[in-house]
């Protein structure tokens, strides 16, 4: 770690700014905390190797990768870490509700990606087409724009590119493949991104496959704007990142229309005309409201994340951090899940 | 304001958007089991030979204003609730209005679909008119009034209008049946399921051209957060 860096970078959050958010004069929004009274920024929250470590180690303790699985492997992680420490580091971000993000496939600061979280991310999304039923097949039977060969190798190619962007770590001369990975990495992203929100626009079935979609146009852009960042062109990356978090904006505007919940209501109440339970718990206006929750709010941990990530490059930017020492940083941390970088 | 900040703002309108969407889905949901319930118990107490003859009384005068009665306050309570958490995060604002004389309007459509209803025939036309509800009176007005310095954009929300449909319906099935059946629990029955039609259709059904009080809600709450995305 650079002694700049070494000056700067927190391994503990500032105890005011735990009792804080306890008392709701802060808030935590995709790693950025901020004053809810001023808006101002206080700092930013970064997730760092030992984290990647810890969920590496956990992964074949996990029984499955559910879109909660994430949270489950990091909370073995706390289990099997022996260092009290280190611990204590991780603790730190159950205490502070940042696994909620972790939660939800989002990043604390910037990805490092490559590792252990991204492939746990594939894998959520894996699980996400794999819940479809063969919906997906079904689908693509009709729908050109979906066929399944050319879906599944593009998730292959977006597993390639998170590998490369983290064997390019190992190179001698690593700028020029981390330019690629970035640019490969940004043209699958514009391929899910299309996906998805075609998918919005179709049938119910082509509507379902829209949130593996974006999910992997969150992963891939996000390794996108890691890449540019590694590769030291940092204008590039914020850029980038700012195109992500609008793009995943723009998409999450579609998702909340209120009309896609409220307007499959009355197609459920003729269903069950003279059915009071229709309304109960766990029946089906209830079910639809749940249904729409979910996808509200996996797309806000997913926003969240991306303009987090975007306001941790400006950030850095300010203090005269370049995005590659950031990174090296955040990897090469052993000694504590998350890192805290005061907005200065 | 910086790119960043507006990325943040938009966030949180889009936050407020859901939010209150799922709040408004949840509770109007709640309130319509509950009146189902009640309205069961109504119907339970009803004089069956007068919901008979006049059911489009038992629907209009005992139904209908316990709906209002119970509905109304918790419709304005959800837009008081996304107001005061707007307000934090946005220059806009919907206003809740109760359309003056609306009732009184209400009992002449009613009288006047009655007669257009009979001289069709009782079942007939209760199917159609079932299949028309909620026939809802949405107006919008933009005030053009500043609030916080910044142009509003002020709504007039309507009680859905479902009453004459509703109550059209209930009587064209309940006539219609006495007529070639006299059994009062078939009846009854057909009146419990008229009026959990009628509860349903004010609060939560209908579509974009004839809104529940719900869709009238939440398309408010989508009108407001597209004008703050865009400030």
């Amino acid at each position: 770690m650079s002694i700049l860096l070494n000056d700067i970078l927190l391994r503990q959050i500032p105890q005011h700014l735990i009792t804080g958010h306890a008392s709701g004069d802060y808030r935590i929004y995709g790693g950025v905390i901020r004053s809810v009274s001023e808006g101002r920024i206080v700092g930013h929250l970064q997730q760092t190797g030992l984290l990647e470590t810890l969920v590496g180690q956990a992964m074949p303790l996990a029984k499955s990768i559910s879109p909660t699985g994430v949270l489950d492997l990091v909370g073995t992680g706390i289990t099997i870490a022996q260092n009290e420490q280190i611990k204590r580091g991780i603790a730190t971000l159950q205490s502070m509700q940042s696994m909620n993000l972790l939660l939800s496939g989002a990043t604390l600061g910037v990805a490092l990606a490559g590792t252990a979280i991204t492939i746990a991310k594939l894998n959520a999304i894996d699980a996400k087409l794999d819940a479809m039923e063969g919906q997906l097949a079904k689908v693509a039977a009709d729908v050109e724009w979906i066929r399944g060969d050319l879906v599944q190798a593009d998730f292959a190619r977006l597993k390639a590119v998170s590998e490369a962007l983290d064997d390019s770590w190992l190179m001698q001369n690593s700028a020029a493949e981390w330019r690629h990975v970035g640019r490969d990495a940004l043209t699958l992203a514009g391929l899910f991104y299309a996906r998805a929100m075609r998918a919005l626009e179709g049938s119910a079935a082509e509507r379902a496959t829209s949130d593996a979609f974006i999910s992997a146009y969150a992963l891939a852009s996000e390794i996108g704007v890691t890449a540019r960042m590694a590769a030291e062109e940092d204008a590039a990356a914020f850029a980038a990142s700012q195109r992500r978090a609008e793009a995943l904006l723009d998409y999450g505007a579609r998702i909340r229309v209120p009309y896609r919940l409220t307007g499959q209501f009355a197609e459920a109440l003729s269903k069950a005309p003279d059915d009071a339970g229709v309304l109960q718990e766990s029946s089906a206006i209830p079910k639809l409201i749940n249904h729409y929750a979910e996808e509200t709010s996996a797309a806000l941990a997913r926003e969240s994340s991306a303009i987090g990530n975007a306001s941790v490059l400006q950030t850095l930017a300010g203090q005269g951090i370049s995005g590659r020492a950031w990174l090296e940083a955040a990897r090469g941390e052993d000694s504590t899940a998350v890192l805290f970088l005061p907005a200065g | 304001m910086g790119l960043l900040d507006h990325l943040f703002g938009r966030s949180a309108v889009d936050q407020w958007l859901s939010d209150h969407t799922i709040a408004a889905a949840r509770t109007l949901t709640q309130v319509a089991a509950d009146l189902i319930r009640e309205s069961d118990a109504l119907v339970k107490e009803a004089d069956w030979q007068s919901a008979i003859l006049s059911p489009a009384d038992f629907v209009t005068s005992t139904i209908a204003p316990t709906v209002r009665e119970t509905a109304e306050p918790v419709a304005i309570a959800i837009l008081e609730d996304a107001n005061r958490d707007l307000a934090r995060i946005a220059q806009h604002q919907a206003v809740w209005t109760r359309s003056p004389g609306q009732d009184a309007g209400q009992a002449n459509d009613y009288g006047a679909l009655f007669d257009v209803a009979t001289a069709a025939g009782p079942i007939a036309a209760s199917v159609a008119t079932a299949a028309a509800i909620p026939m809802a009176a949405v107006s919008t007005v933009t005030s053009g009034i500043a609030w916080l310095g910044l142009g509003v954009t002020s709504t007039v929300i309507s009680w859905p209008m479902v009453v004459g449909g509703g109550a059209l319906a209930g009587l064209g099935i309940a006539t219609g049946a006495f007529n070639s059946a006299r059994i009062p629990d078939k009846i009854r029955s057909r009146l419990r399921t008229r009026a959990r039609e009628y509860i349903t259709a004010s609060l939560l059904g209908g579509d974009e051209a004839n809104p529940s009080i719900l869709i009238q809600l939440t398309t408010q709450f989508e009108r407001v957060a597209e004008a703050a995305r865009h400030q």
